[in-house]
C-alpha cells in the first residue's frame, strides 16, 4: 500500500515537473546563454527585445519554406534567437560593462571561445562562439555597448550552419540601423 | 419402528427436534421395548449429569495447538476459514491497487491534457508567424550589423597597426643609433 501510494504520488509530482522541463529544453542547450536580468534598461529610450524559441521557429520555417528555402532551413536547426538592444546614457556605459564582464566569466570557463574582442575608445564588443565535439556551431553570443548610445546582447543558439547565417543576415542588413526608427509598442522596424 | 432406527432418533427425540409423527412413533416403539427405554434412560442421565458441568472456554490458541498436534494441515484449514471472515486486506489492497491507478491515470492524463492545450495554443496565426520571422529578420541584421562593426573595428586596428609598424621600427632604430650618453 505505502509502495503504492509512493509510486503514484512520485508519479504525480514529477510527471508536470517533466512536462515543464521539457518546454524549458532550450536551456540546456550548449549554445543558449542567460544574460541575466536587463531589466533595470526595460525603460530605455529605445528598446528591441527579440525572443523567439523552438516552436515558433519551427513554425516560421514552415511558413517560410517555399518562399525563403535558405531562410527555411537556417530556422528550422535554430533553439533560439534572443535580441536585446537598448539605448544608453553615459551613466549606463560602465553598468552594461560589468553585465558584459560578468557574462564573459560565465562563458570562459563554459567551453566558449573568444572569437572577437574588440575595444575602441567609446565602443567594446565581444563576440563568443560555442562549437560542438564534431566542430558544428552551436552557439553565437554578441555583447556590445557603445557610450551615449546602445547596448546589444545577442544570442543564437541551434545547430548553426555559419555560412547559410552569413549570407542571411547580410541578406537582411539594413544599413540604416543606427538611425533605425523602433515603434516603441510592438518594438519594430517602422 | 425397529430398535435400530430408534437409536438413530434416539439424539433428536431427546432434543426434541423430531417431528410430531415422528416423535408419536418412538413413543409406541419405547412402550413397546424395555431395552430401548433403558437405553433411553441411560443417556438421558449421562446428559443431565454433563449439563451439571460447570461451563468452560476454549482459548483460541487451544485449537490452534491441538491442530499442529495432531499434525493435520490443519493450519491452511484455519487460514481458510479466518480468511473467509477476513477480507479486509483484499478490499484493501483493491482500494490501494484502484487508487493508485487512478493516481497513475491523473498524473499522465492532466499533463497531457495540458500539454495538448499548449500545443493547440502554439497554433500561431498567420499574423504571429509574420510576426515572427520579421523579428527573425531584425534579429539577423543586429547580429550582421555588429559583427560588421566588430570587423571594421579589428580591420582599422589592423591597419592602423601596419601604418605604424614602420614608423615604430624607424623609431626604434633612430633610438638604437643615437649614441650613448
Amino acid at each position: 500500500m505505502k509502495k503504492l501510494m509512493f509510486v503514484a504520488i512520485l508519479l504525480l509530482t514529477t510527471v508536470p515537473f517533466v512536462q515543464a522541463q521539457k518546454n524549458e529544453d532550450y536551456k540546456k542547450h550548449p549554445g543558449y546563454v542567460d544574460f541575466g536580468s536587463l531589466d533595470q534598461f526595460k525603460d530605455a529610450e529605445e528598446t528591441v527585445e527579440v525572443f523567439i524559441k523552438g516552436p515558433l521557429l519551427k513554425f516560421v520555417s514552415r511558413a517560410t519554406s517555399h518562399e525563403d528555402p535558405d531562410l527555411a532551413r537556417l530556422l528550422d536547426n535554430l533553439v533560439v534567437i534572443k535580441v536585446n538592444t537598448f539605448s544608453i546614457d553615459a551613466k549606463d556605459y560602465k553598468e552594461v560593462r560589468d553585465i558584459i564582464n560578468n557574462v564573459s566569466k560565465k562563458l570562459d570557463p563554459q567551453k566558449w571561445e573568444l572569437m572577437v574582442r574588440a575595444k575602441e575608445s567609446d565602443e567594446y564588443t565581444e563576440i563568443y562562439t560555442q562549437f560542438g565535439n564534431d566542430d558544428k556551431l552551436l552557439g553565437l553570443v554578441v555583447m556590445a555597448v557603445e557610450e551615449n548610445d546602445e547596448a546589444a546582447f545577442i544570442n543564437i543558439a541551434g545547430d548553426i550552419d555559419p555560412s547559410q547565417l552569413g549570407k542571411l543576415s547580410s541578406k537582411f542588413d539594413i544599413p540604416e540601423l543606427d538611425s533605425l526608427e523602433i515603434d516603441a509598442k510592438t518594438h519594430h522596424v517602422k | 419402528m425397529t430398535c435400530k432406527e430408534f437409536e438413530m432418533w434416539m439424539i433428536d427425540y431427546m432434543d426434541g427436534s423430531l417431528s410430531r409423527e415422528q416423535r408419536e412413533r418412538v413413543d409406541a416403539h419405547l412402550q413397546k421395548c424395555a431395552t430401548c427405554r433403558t437405553m433411553l434412560a441411560d443417556e438421558e442421565a449421562v446428559h443431565a449429569e454433563l449439563h451439571q458441568l460447570p461451563k468452560m472456554s476454549c482459548p483460541d490458541d487451544v485449537i490452534d495447538q491441538l491442530l499442529d498436534a495432531v499434525g493435520d494441515d490443519t493450519d491452511s484449514l484455519t487460514d481458510r476459514i479466518r480468511s473467509w471472515f477476513r477480507v479486509e486486506p483484499v478490499w484493501k489492497f483493491g482500494l490501494a491497487g484502484a487508487l493508485a491507478l487512478a493516481l497513475i491515470v491523473a498524473a499522465i492524463y492532466i499533463p497531457y491534457e495540458k500539454h495538448m492545450a499548449t500545443l493547440q495554443q502554439t497554433e500561431y496565426t498567420p499574423e504571429e508567424i509574420e510576426q515572427a520571422k520579421s523579428d527573425i529578420e531584425l534579429a539577423l541584421a543586429y547580429f550582421h550589423h555588429y559583427a560588421q562593426k566588430t570587423e571594421t573595428i579589428i580591420e582599422q586596428q589592423v591597419l592602423s597597426e601596419a601604418a605604424l609598424k614602420p614608423i615604430k621600427s624607424s623609431i626604434g632604430k633612430a633610438i638604437s643609433n643615437f649614441p650613448p650618453i
